[in-house]
């Protein structure tokens, strides 16, 4: 569709400077704002991978058993509620105050795949998610 | 009218436990760290306490910069490229890490997790389904 409108000297004084400031003609600048603001609007989702970067599936991996650290926690979590701890099978590694301090402890002791937790104090609020 | 998904993996997770949690492994380079995650389908992306990415000897303010909001305010994170293991199935990935050392949940999220599998859920029987998404294969 070609239009033709008339425009006040003073909104086409500043549509010249707004198209020179762009880079464009003051036609090209009077038909983006018109299909900026009547346009149908593209509702694009926000992309929190860097450009170029697509994450894919690498494949099947062998993971080690944890029901033994499962069973550990179930027998054991009062006595370190608000602690940060490192199991490996049926096996307390190693309990402090950070995920670094106990995961250190544990490659010490031999146990590079330890399980690493935090063992939340019983007050602690509901968790309800959400990060955007 | 029905519709039947298919997935290869089941896992029943404990019905107890805060959120629906997954054990998961994170790789970069030659080191490896496992840690519980949740399983957060409000999340944008995934998430995981500072430290977990320091034992991946990673620098984690050389990361990909995004400031968030949470349901209890704002913080600041750090994206970066790993390897991301959860129920036997692993994935390139890109996942950020808190700045600050307050952070001890760990989340997995929408982009960099969700959207690369087929994903089941019935909370009633405490039953997760997943499956890689064919796109990824």
């Amino acid at each position: 569709m070609t239009l033709t409108i008339e425009i006040a000297p003073e909104i086409e004084y500043r549509l010249e400077a707004e198209a020179k400031r762009s880079g464009v003609s003051k036609s090209d600048l009077a038909k983006n704002v018109i299909e900026e603001r009547f346009g149908a609007k593209e509702d694009k989702r926000k992309n929190y991978m860097p450009e170029g970067f697509t994450p894919r599936y690498i494949g099947k991996a062998e993971t080690r058993d944890f029901s033994g650290d499962d069973e550990w926690l179930r027998e054991n979590s009062e006595n370190y509620r608000g602690k940060y701890i490192a199991t490996h099978g049926n096996r307390l590694i190693a309990c402090g105050d950070g995920f670094k301090e106990v995961a250190t402890k544990a490659r010490e002791a031999g146990f590079p795949d330890a399980l690493l937790r935090y063992i939340e104090p019983l007050d602690t609020p509901p968790y309800v998610g959400g990060v955007w | 009218m029905n519709h039947q998904l298919n997935f290869v993996v089941k896992y029943i997770y404990k019905s107890l436990d805060i959120g629906i949690t997954l054990k998961t492994t994170l790789h970069s380079g030659g080191s490896s760290t496992i840690c519980d995650a949740k399983i957060d389908t409000g999340s944008e992306f995934c998430l995981f306490a500072r430290e977990l990415g320091e034992l991946l000897d990673l620098e984690i303010e050389t990361g990909f910069e995004k400031k968030l909001i949470t349901l209890s305010g704002g913080l600041k994170a750090f994206g970066h490229y790993v390897e991301l293991e959860t129920l036997g199935l692993k994935f390139d990935s890109f996942v950020y890490f808190a700045q600050d050392y307050s952070l001890n949940r760990n989340l997995l999220g929408r982009q960099g997790w969700l959207q690369l599998i087929k994903f089941g859920l019935d909370d009633y029987a405490s039953e997760i389904y997943i499956s890689p998404n064919q796109e990824n294969f």
